[in-house]
Order: structure tokens, then C-alpha cells, then sequence
């Protein structure tokens, strides 16, 4: 018996047609096979995956600073205000200071302090002084030089303050 | 579709092309006028004014001190009704109706409309919250003590200059050095948060403490004032001095209240002028102790030496004479001195001859500056012995004829106080610097113008004249006072001769005489009676009988 060999058909591939123009622009926008995609190795999965998440890091991280510098700013803002109002709060008390110490001089003054004690206390200036006059012994040495009514310690204190005082309106 | 796409691309970039013309007119074409006027809107510049140095006394109290007032401003620019802020403001401020009135309507975008206003007003101004008024600090000056010291002290203008006394002397010390901020600011007037762009702090003026004593200064005007008062005079000077230091204690200048006084005011008050160092005068008597120690330090004489002494004596055409007649008789030097003779000391002048007397009036100070530098500090006025006169000699010998100021007559006594040698006089103290450091002032100059021996004669000579002799009222209970009296006749003013019945008294001398520690000189314009022994030196006595109180000052020791 004769054997009839058929040859067995060949998968060959098919002339490929040459696309029309319109076809060639159809294809072109055929960017992405939603089988493709699905046929995505496990691999690829997982870059896509950390680049979405790295995306999401840094748009959160690029909010994270948006929100930090406006907290600052706010900060800033806030400190500044304060600012303001310490340094008005302490030209105030230097007013206050000043006003006081022009108060107290006031009160010093030895014509207001002799007026008051004339006027309002009723002294009266002594008739005489007596003079006790010393012999030249020992007992006559004062002991202690003579203590001038300089009261050093007010220009000290002067001295303390006046750089302290602040120089801001 | 196509056709509506179009449109759209092309109002897009329609409105993209204005846009980007209008961001190009802004940012280019105007952007230098946009900035100044967005500045000009924010950015405020302000002046710190520096706070003027306070003058303080001796102990560091003080004298006069600076403090920050309101002044009250407007901006007519935006003022649209004139007539009814005038009206609201004018009996807040105090400030008449028509002037405000004047003032809120000008073309100006500043006017002061009050100025250094007390908290009070400024703050029933604030209340009023009137748009374009608006208050801005000032420094004022303010006095504590009143007028105490006030002709030394001086004046400052409005603008805190300083005008007169110390306050001008010192001005450019004590004005310190304004600053600057410039800021951002919202319109609210609060800073804008990180707009800050410059800020250049003020540096406040130095401080002055001054050699005076503000007790004692206060009892000797009240001394001085008493005593104008009762001897009618016109005016007086009075200055106390420490005589190793040359440290002006206390300085006072009083006069009568003019006819121009406002009502209410003291028949006694300040001298507009420190006259003490501005003012000369002839001094009369008290310049016979320079012709004495003069003739003592060149040999000439001895505090015993008897010189015949007639009552009058014809000098050149002129006939001097004593103040009161006495037989020709043998005064010594002492007694010249205490006597207060005018012939005795002519004799002495004409023993010395006009060169020498020339130069121990120089010596002592006369015919320049004292060196406080004082403003308008006169320097005397004193012949060159070549233009002298035929009675020049004589009339300068006993006081007449020269002119010097009360501080060079005090530092003349000053110099036998303390042992023959000169001491500048000095007002400053110390200086307090803006960081608070206290700079204690260069000690006065000196020199030597006698030897200690002629000191110590001249003093004694001074003693017997306060005890003995023409100023015993000068005498202090406790110690002993060396001092001397003159009664001096006032020139005419702008012509030659002198003023009938016008006379200038004195007393000039220190304590305690064994170990002098004051010296200090009295002067009256004018007084009723005319004598320097009547009037100056009680003073004299009530002033340092006080300064030797407060200042401790034992009297000397003596054998029982």
C-alpha cells in the first residue's frame, strides 16, 4: 500500500500587509493592549508598584515640607507679633521707669521737701546752731575720715541701668 | 468642533497674551514707580530719637533728665473737614480754634499741630480716633528740682537743642545719636512678620554729673534771694567753691522779678545768664587782698610794716580818699587790710608799680577765661600797663578800674586758701558714657601764683578783717572766717565815669581759715544799704555755716 504523505500544513507567517495610512495612524494610538498589560510578568508588577509608591511618598513628602514651612511661617508670624507686643510692653515700662524716676526727683527736690515740712509738718528752721568745740587730743581725732553726703551707689545703679535701657521707639 | 477648539486655543492665548503684556507693563515698564508706591505704602521709616543725657548733682541726683512725650500731628491730605476737627480738637489740646483750623488745612502731608503734650491729652486725643491725627513721640526736658541751678544748667530748644548754660556746652555730648528703623508695616501700624529691613539703634547722650551740690545750691538761692528781698537789691550772685579741688559747690544767680513777670511769679528768681561767670563788674575792695600779697611776695612789705596812711590823697588830678576821714597815722599792712584802707593799699599799688601789679592779677586769673569753657564766659577786661592812666595804678590798687567776673574774684581767694596755689574752678564731675561707664573729668589746672609763707599772712590778715575789722558779720559761731568786704561803684553803662548811688557789694573769703576747706564769694546788685559788710556777708555767713554742716567739716581743734 502506497503512503500517501501530505505534508503537513506550515504555520508560515502571512505576508504581513502593508497598512493603509489611515491603519497605520489607528495603530499608532494603540498604545497600550489591556491583555498586554495583564500579561505583565510578576516582576513588573512589583517596579510599578514601588514606583506608585514612591510617587505617593513624594507627593506626601513634598506636602509634609508644604505644611512644616507654613507651620514656620506661621511660627514666624506668631513670634513676630509677640515680638511686637513684648518690645511695645517693654518701651512701656521704660516710660514707666522714667516717668518714676522723674517722680522721684520730684519728691527730692529740697524745695518741695522744705515747703512740705514748713507748710504741712509746721518746722520750723532752728534759732541757732551749737557748736561744740573740740580740744586737740585724741577723743578730738575723728576716727573716720569725714563722710561726704555723696551717695555713690545712686550713680552705680545709673551706671547699671542706663545700657540696659533700650533704645527701640 | 474644529472651528469651536479654535476659538478657544484662540482666546486662550488672547488672554495669555494680555496677560503676559499687563505682567510686562508691571514688571517692566512700571515696575520702579509700582515699588516705590507699594514702599511707600509699607515701608515705614522711622527716626529713634536718642535720649538726651541726664544732669545729675554731685551725689547723682538729678538735675535735669529727658523724658518721651506725645506730640500731636496731622496729615491735612486727608483731613476733608478742617473746620470740625479744629472744633473737636482745639480744647483738648488747648490750641486756639483759628490756628488749628490754619494748620489742618495746608497742602502738606505733616504738621505738628501740639507739641510734647502730657499723657493726659495725648491719650483723650487717642480716644477720639480722628482720621488723620495721629501722635508721635518726643523727649522732653524736664527740670525736677525746678528752677534750682537753672542758670548753669541752661536751656534746650523744642527740638531738644540744647540753648544756653551747660546744656549747650555739652549739647553735642549730651544729644547722643538718633537711630533708624525701617520696617514693614500693615495698615494697622503692626510690623509685617519677617519685613523688618533695617534697624540702626540710638545711642543715648552721654550724662553729666556736675560738681554742685543740689542742697546746698538750694540753700544758698534761698539765702541769696532772702537777702535781695530785704536789701531791695536788683540781683545777686553767689558761688561756693571746695579749695583743694577748685569744685564749684553751688553756683546761684538770682534777680529781681522784672515789670514783664507773669503774674504769680517769685519777686526773687533765676537769672536768665550764669552772670557768675558771664557778667563782669568792678570788684572794689575784696581786690585789695591781690595788691597786699602781691607787696608780700615780693619783699616789699611785711604783714607789720607801718606805712603813714593819710585819709586823702591826691593821685595824678584825682583826690582819693578812705571811707571814713581819719587822722594821718602808721597803719601796718594788717590793719590797711582790716581797715579796708583805700589810701594804704594806693600806697602799696605804688610801691609795687603798674608791672608787677599787672602781673599778680594775671597770676591769679584776672584778664582771661577760668577755663570752664563756659558759654559766653567772659574774660575780664584788665589795662595794659602801658595804657594805663594817671590814677590807674591807684584805682586798680583798691579794686577800680578792672573788670572781672565773680568766678575769677572766688578763684583769687581760692588760691591763698589753698596755701598760694591757683586751682581752675571746675563744674563737671564725671561724665556717665552711653554703655554706662563713668568717666571722672581731669583734675583743674594749677599753679603756684604765692608761696605758702604770703598765703598763710594774706589768710591772717583776712581773719582780722572778719574779726575786727569791715566784715564781721561774716563770722561763722565754731570757726574762724578769713574773708574780705567790697563796696564797688557801677560804671555807666556806655559812658565814662560812674553810676550815682550804684554800687556792687561783695564779700569774698573761706573757712575754716586754719585749714581752709570752703571759700566762697557773695555779690549784690545794687543793695540798700550799699556795703559789703552789711549785706554780702551775712550771706557769706548763712551759706557756709550750712556747707559746713553737710559737709562735715570739723572745726579746728584748739587748746582749752
Amino acid at each position: 500500500m502506497a503512503v500517501v504523505a501530505f505534508p503537513l500544513p506550515v504555520r508560515t507567517p502571512a505576508p504581513r500587509r502593508q497598512p493603509t495610512a489611515p491603519e497605520r495612524n489607528r495603530e499608532a494610538v494603540k498604545l497600550v493592549r489591556p491583555a498586554r498589560t495583564r500579561a505583565l510578568p510578576r516582576a513588573g508588577r512589583a517596579t510599578s508598584t514601588v514606583r506608585r509608591r514612591a510617587a505617593w511618598g513624594l507627593v506626601s513628602l513634598i506636602a509634609a515640607v508644604a505644611l512644616a514651612v507654613s507651620a514656620c511661617q506661621v511660627l514666624i508670624a506668631q513670634s513676630q507679633f509677640e515680638l511686637a507686643r513684648l518690645q511695645s510692653d517693654a518701651a512701656t515700662a521704660e516710660d514707666r521707669y522714667d516717668r518714676l524716676r522723674l517722680q522721684v526727683a520730684e519728691l527730692e527736690s529740697p524745695g518741695r521737701i522744705m515747703a512740705t515740712a514748713q507748710e504741712r509738718l509746721g518746722m520750723v528752721p532752728p534759732p541757732g546752731v551749737t557748736y561744740l568745740t573740740p580740744v586737740p587730743s585724741e577723743s578730738a581725732t575723728p576716727t573716720v575720715a569725714p563722710a561726704r553726703p555723696s551717695d555713690e551707689a545712686v550713680a552705680d545703679d545709673w551706671s547699671r541701668i542706663k545700657p540696659i535701657l533700650a533704645t527701640r521707639p | 468642533m474644529r472651528l469651536r477648539l479654535g476659538a478657544m486655543v484662540m482666546a486662550l492665548a488672547m488672554g495669555f497674551g494680555l496677560l503676559t503684556l499687563r505682567v510686562g507693563q508691571v514688571q517692566v515698564l512700571s515696575a520702579d514707580r509700582l515699588e516705590a508706591l507699594g514702599e511707600d505704602q509699607r515701608v515705614r521709616t522711622l527716626e529713634l530719637p536718642a535720649e538726651r543725657g541726664s544732669i545729675f548733682d554731685r551725689n547723682g541726683r538729678e538735675l535735669a533728665l529727658s523724658l518721651r512725650q506725645q506730640t500731636v500731628w496731622a496729615n491735612p491730605r486727608v483731613i476733608s473737614d478742617p473746620f470740625g476737627m479744629a472744633k473737636t480738637l482745639a480744647p483738648v489740646i488747648g490750641v486756639d480754634e483759628d490756628k488749628l483750623v490754619e494748620r489742618l488745612s495746608r497742602d502738606a502731608a505733616f504738621v505738628y499741630l501740639a507739641r510734647k503734650v502730657d499723657d493726659r491729652v495725648a491719650e483723650q486725643v487717642k480716644n477720639l480716633k480722628l482720621p488723620g491725627i495721629d501722635l508721635l513721640p518726643e523727649p522732653e526736658r524736664f527740670l525736677p528740682a525746678g528752677t534750682l541751678a537753672s542758670s548753669v544748667i541752661g536751656q534746650v530748644g523744642i527740638d531738644n537743642e540744647g540753648l544756653s548754660g551747660l546744656e549747650s556746652q555739652f549739647n553735642s555730648r549730651l544729644a547722643g545719636e538718633p537711630g533708624t528703623l525701617v520696617s514693614e508695616r500693615d495698615p494697622r501700624g503692626r510690623p509685617i512678620p519677617g519685613g523688618e529691613r533695617a534697624f540702626r539703634p540710638s545711642e543715648a547722650g552721654t550724662d553729666l554729673v556736675l560738681t554742685l551740690d543740689r542742697s546746698l545750691q538750694h540753700q544758698t538761692e534761698k539765702a541769696l534771694a532772702s537777702q535781695i528781698l530785704s536789701s531791695n537789691a536788683d540781683g545777686g550772685t553767689a558761688i561756693v567753691m571746695e579749695v583743694g579741688t577748685g569744685e564749684v559747690l553751688a553756683l546761684a544767680n538770682l534777680a529781681r522779678a522784672g515789670a514783664d513777670a507773669p503774674d504769680g511769679a517769685p519777686p526773687v528768681g533765676p537769672a536768665r545768664a550764669n552772670r557768675a561767670v558771664t557778667t563782669v563788674h568792678e570788684p572794689g575792695s575784696v581786690n585789695k587782698m591781690i595788691t597786699v600779697a602781691a607787696a608780700l611776695e615780693e619783699g616789699l612789705v611785711s604783714p607789720s610794716t607801718e606805712l603813714l596812711v593819710p585819709d586823702r590823697l591826691l593821685v595824678a588830678d584825682h583826690v582819693f580818699s578812705d571811707h571814713d576821714p581819719h587822722p594821718t597815722t602808721n597803719w601796718s599792712v594788717t590793719e590797711i587790710m582790716a581797715q579796708s584802707s583805700n589810701i594804704g593799699a594806693i600806697k602799696l599799688g605804688q610801691q609795687l608799680g603798674k608791672e608787677r601789679l599787672d602781673s599778680y592779677l594775671r597770676q591769679f586769673g584776672f584778664g582771661a577765661p577760668t577755663g570752664l569753657d563756659f558759654p559766653g564766659e567772659s574774660a575780664g577786661l584788665l589795662l595794659e600797663p602801658d595804657n594805663y592812666s594817671g590814677t590807674s595804678l591807684a584805682t586798680i590798687s583798691l579794686g577800680q578800674g578792672i573788670a572781672v567776673t565773680a568766678m575769677q574774684m572766688l578763684t583769687a581767694y581760692n588760691t591763698v586758701a589753698n596755701g598760694g596755689e591757683y586751682v581752675a574752678p571746675k563744674l563737671v564731675r564725671a561724665t556717665v558714657e552711653p554703655d554706662g561707664a563713668i568717666n571722672p573729668t581731669p583734675d583743674s589746672a594749677r599753679r603756684r601764683v604765692v608761696s605758702p609763707r604770703v598765703a598763710e599772712q594774706v589768710s591772717a590778715m583776712l581773719v582780722e578783717v572778719v574779726q575786727r575789722g569791715t566784715g564781721e558779720l561774716a563770722a561763722v559761731e565754731g570757726y574762724t572766717v578769713a574773708g574780705k568786704t567790697g563796696t564797688a561803684r557801677k560804671p555807666r553803662d556806655g559812658a565814662r565815669g560812674y553810676e550815682a548811688g550804684a554800687y556792687v557789694a561783695s564779700f569774698a573769703g573761706f573757712v575754716p581759715a586754719e585749714s581752709p576747706g570752703l571759700t566762697a564769694i557773695v555779690l549784690l546788685d545794687e543793695p540798700k544799704p550799699i556795703y559789703g559788710g552789711v549785706v554780702a556777708a551775712p550771706v557769706f555767713a548763712e551759706v557756709v555755716r550750712y556747707a559746713l554742716r553737710l559737709f562735715r567739716i570739723p572745726p579746728p581743734a584748739t587748746a582749752t
